[in-house]
């Protein structure tokens, strides 16, 4: 905040200030040319009022005060749905106009003291990177006859974490590996279940000695016999969000931007489904990796523990729906034999290419159609047919999909059974 | 509650203003007593005011308030009506031309608005006291008055002009 004693005149003066000094000169001379003191009594407080509003124009603010707006969360924590700010206004003038915009939909106008604090909540009907707050300003003086500079533009961008879905359990990676993890793997090792009994070899711990079957089983002397179990493992999970669309419940809605009335959209749904997902296989100490499908998209190497899973769900929140409408979808680097959910629309097919691709190289792949429950009233007949051609060439592609093995699971209410009917079949590997 | 809400205190909404200015105007007009016809001139332009502030037709409404003085002989309690109802009615539309009617205003922020209007007000009802008494006690002998405020007017343009050419 700067304010100058210069002889710049940084004010600008509304016409208030000269109907001021007009009156007040014209009252005062009607009045003494009539000789009407009660008349020239009039101009009195209009001139007082025009004396201290030109003095008060000796008080400039700079030209452009960057800097009197600050916004700040009311809290440290993770924003989830209520979204708490304080703006803080500091500038020397009377008052500060503010235009505010809360979460893109909500725009009001205050008038509130040049030293002032306000609190804003504010709602989320979505999930990701939001607005929360958009504020502009001017600084008013001597009763809005005197406006000044721009207080500059203060955006507070804020990430909406989504909501999370138990999951029971997640359809296995067909390549388990490492030697830590909840699943049981195909190599002897320790923590698993009973494997077999086996001739001592080297290497083989003393304590694992199955004396019982030793005597059983050794038919010279110093032969022993150990007991071995599986090692247990980890799996890989990755999970690949396509965020070329942000398609609402509501068609008529699409493409308008408009996120008031569109309902959930299928961005919320993949924010939340990437959530479960990976807050599923951390619990099980699983590897958790997560990929942005678009160009530029940002990426998460594979990693497991809490930590972890906190930096994924910060990304998954910071995940907005890309500019670029292109066709084009990266690709990125996956582990070998990894469980990869692909969360998308399925409409243009890219994605879809994307999960073959990822199928054909051996990987279990999970199709997870994000789309959410249509309303399509409100469409004009040739808007709902260009819909059901739109989502009859979508049930094409989820055909090919489960063609070349790709499993599909519709985020709805009843994914969480259909991922663990999934995960208890086992069957996603084989090919 | 509502998805998105700001606290600012205590508040009253922008168009309170200009309902305020058409209330101060039209009662001023109607105490005042100009006459019918210039009362209802006097409502037209204060409602158009209060729409439309950049007509400025809130200050051509207030021109009836010296008319009213000047087609009636002196009185004390008009004269004292007719100063707070031009300098309130001033400071209003001044404030409905920059203040949108759909904001909201943060009573703090009134408050230098107030302090200046209380101690504007003082010092001009005292001066219309003594404007409207002093005659009255001896008109003869104050006749020396008329060229020293005459200069006093004269001063007091120049001043203001000269601060706002700067």
């Amino acid at each position: 905040m700067t304010w100058e004693h210069t002889s710049s005149r940084r004010w600008s003066r509304t016409p208030a200030l000269l109907i001021g000094i007009g009156a007040s000169v014209v009252l005062a001379g009607t009045g003494l040319a009539l000789s009407r003191p009660d008349v020239v009594a009039l101009a009195v407080p209009l001139a007082i009022w025009s004396l201290l509003a030109v003095d008060a124009e000796r008080l400039r603010p700079a030209a452009r005060e960057d800097g009197a707006i600050t916004v700040r969360a009311a809290t440290d924590a993770p924003a989830v749905a209520a979204l708490d700010d304080v703006i803080t206004v500091d500038t020397d003038a009377e008052v500060a106009e503010l235009l505010v915009v809360q979460s893109a939909r909500r725009r009001r106008r205050l008038l509130v003291p040049g030293r002032s604090t306000i609190r804003a909540h504010s709602r989320s009907r979505h999930s990701g990177p939001i607005d929360a707050l958009r504020i502009s300003g001017r600084s008013l003086g001597a009763d809005g006859a005197l406006t000044g500079g721009e207080l500059g533009v203060v955006v507070q961008r804020r990430a909406v974490a989504p909501a999370s879905r138990d999951l029971p359990a997640l359809p296995l990676a067909p390549r388990l590996t490492g030697l830590h993890g909840a699943h049981e793997g195909s190599r002897a090792g320790q923590g698993g279940d009973f494997r077999d009994v086996h001739p001592f070899a080297p290497g083989d711990e003393l304590r694992r000695v199955d004396w019982r079957a030793t005597a059983r089983a050794a038919r010279r002397p110093g032969e022993l016999f150990v007991r071995r179990t599986n090692t247990l493992s980890d799996a890989s999970v990755v999970i690949a969000v396509d965020a070329a669309d942000d398609l609402g419940e509501v068609v008529a809605t699409w493409g308008s931007g408009d996120l008031v009335r569109s309902g959930t959209t299928s961005l919320d749904n993949a924010r939340e489904a990437a959530r479960s997902l990976a807050a599923a296989a951390v619990s099980v100490g699983d590897r958790v990796a997560y990929h942005v499908l678009m160009h530029g998209g940002r990426s998460l190497r594979s990693g497991t523990g809490a930590r972890h899973l906190a930096r994924v769900v910060a990304e998954i929140a910071a995940t907005g729906q890309a500019g670029d409408d292109s066709r084009y979808r990266r690709t990125p680097p996956v582990p070998h034999g990894s469980v990869i959910a692909v969360l998308s629309t399925f409409f243009d097919g890219a994605a879809a290419e994307v999960a073959l691709m990822w199928r054909a190289s051996g990987h279990r792949v999970l199709a997870v159609d994000t789309l959410p429950e249509l309303d399509s009233s409100r469409l004009s007949a040739e808007q709902s047919l260009a819909l059901r051609i739109v989502l009859a060439e979508r049930d094409d592609m989820f055909h090919d999909l489960a063609s070349a093995g790709v499993e599909i699971v519709r985020w709805d209410a009843e994914a969480s059974g259909v991922i663990g009917a999934l995960a208890r079949s086992r069957t996603g590997g084989v090919r | 509650m509502s998805d998105d809400t700001l606290d600012i205190g205590a508040s009253v909404p922008g168009w309170l203003m200009r309902i305020a200015l058409t209330g101060v105007v039209a009662g001023g007009a109607w105490m005042l007593e100009p006459g019918i016809v210039w009362q209802i001139i006097a409502l037209l332009l204060v409602l158009v005011g209060a729409v439309l502030p950049q007509t400025g037709a809130a200050w051509f409404a207030m021109v009836i308030v010296p008319f009213a003085l000047i087609v009636q002989p002196a009185d004390l309690w008009r004269a004292c009506l007719a100063v707070f109802v031009v300098h309130l009615g001033h400071v209003l539309a001044t404030m409905s031309l920059t203040m949108p009617a759909r904001s909201q205003v943060a009573l703090q922020a009134l408050r230098p608005t107030a302090m200046r209007f209380i101690g504007v007000q003082g010092i001009a009802q005292l001066g219309a006291i003594t404007a409207v008494l002093l005659p009255s006690a001896d008109a003869t002998g104050i006749a020396w008055l008329a060229p020293i405020g005459a200069a006093a007017v004269v001063g007091v343009a120049v001043l203001l002009l000269r601060h706002v050419r700067r």
